[in-house]
């Protein structure tokens, strides 16, 4: 049986076995943030930094991505010796609000399209450099964009939550996952 | 001088191409290039003098562009700006010809000093 089919007896190895390091990617966001020109509005803001977040990794799988209200989420797939998804979800008025951040224009509603586009973009870069955090060699797929309404998380279910880094900015919720294919037994490590 | 700039990215490609105006480049005429096959015609049809590429777009991706850059003769200054910057695709990017590869996010400043020794 695939590790794809057999999720409950499948082993999720801790996300330290894979090097990830809250702080470590809490710095990636925040520099990507920065750059883009969001920090100069002091738009960055850290919300319940979680410590505990591998603590409880159903709990943490259970929640990753849902947020209230209207959401998008994108993510990356990274395959190869890591297998797995980088997704950047946020609330529609906040993806709405970084992208006019980004496009210098916040004088007048974006485009869903582009919307879509930035969302996109971000967990391009954002997943290009957790990658280098990553077991290689892996390759980064093009970034896919989900819209969904309350309560309608993204979810893997033949994979667990390496690390789920929730953040705040301008009130609004921001979320970065790295979701991680569980592996059965026989594969592990 | 004009400059190609090739990212699937629309939001990125106008995030570059304020950039380089940061960076000091705003008398140069620009092009943009949705992917890596409008960008392969535009290098024929427009003879910019500097492409800067994405590398990770849809149907062909920056490193296929410029393997078909130089395939074709071209020996314009190509430089990738992408969100991977890993040893092993710098070596891949120079190996291909590429003359530098800025990893994103990028600022103003990296973005001078990558293209100083190409554009001065």
């Amino acid at each position: 049986m695939s590790s794809f089919l057999s999720p409950l007896s499948a082993q999720s190895p801790s996300a330290s076995s894979y090097g990830l390091d809250v702080d470590v990617v809490f710095a990636i966001v925040d520099q990507v943030w920065s750059s883009y020109g969001q920090a100069e509005q002091e738009l960055m803001q850290l919300a319940d930094f979680p410590a505990q977040a591998q603590a409880s990794q159903e709990s943490t799988a259970a929640h990753a991505g849902q947020l209230p209200g209207e959401q998008i989420s994108a993510s990356v797939a990274v395959t190869g010796a890591f297998m797995g998804h980088v997704v950047v979800a946020t609330s529609q008025e906040a993806a709405q609000q970084i992208t006019g951040i980004a496009l210098d224009d916040t004088s007048q509603q974006v485009s869903d399209d582009d919307v879509a586009d930035w969302m996109g973009e971000l967990a391009n870069v954002i997943g290009g450099n957790i990658k280098s955090l990553l077991p290689g060699p892996s390759v980064l797929s093009l970034p896919m964009v989900m819209t969904s309404t309350q309560g309608q998380a993204m979810h893997w279910p033949d994979a667990y939550v390496a690390l789920h880094l929730p953040l705040g900015w301008r009130g609004q919720s921001i979320t970065v996952t790295v979701w991680a294919r569980k592996q059965e037994t026989s594969d592990a490590q | 001088m004009k400059i190609l700039v090739a990212d699937d990215s629309k939001v990125m490609r106008q995030i570059v191409i304020r950039t380089l105006r940061q960076a000091g480049y705003s008398d140069h005429e620009l092009v943009e290039a949705t992917d890596g096959a409008h960008a392969l015609t535009l290098v024929t049809s427009e003879q910019p003098d500097l492409v800067l590429s994405d590398w990770n777009m849809p149907g062909m991706s920056g490193i296929e562009l410029l393997a078909a850059v130089r395939g074709a003769g071209q020996t314009m200054p190509f430089g990738f700006v992408t969100s991977e910057g890993s040893p092993d695709m710098r070596q891949q990017a120079a190996s291909a010809g590429a003359d530098f590869l800025l990893s994103k996010p990028f600022t103003a400043e990296g973005l001078r000093e990558a293209l100083q020794p190409i554009l001065g």
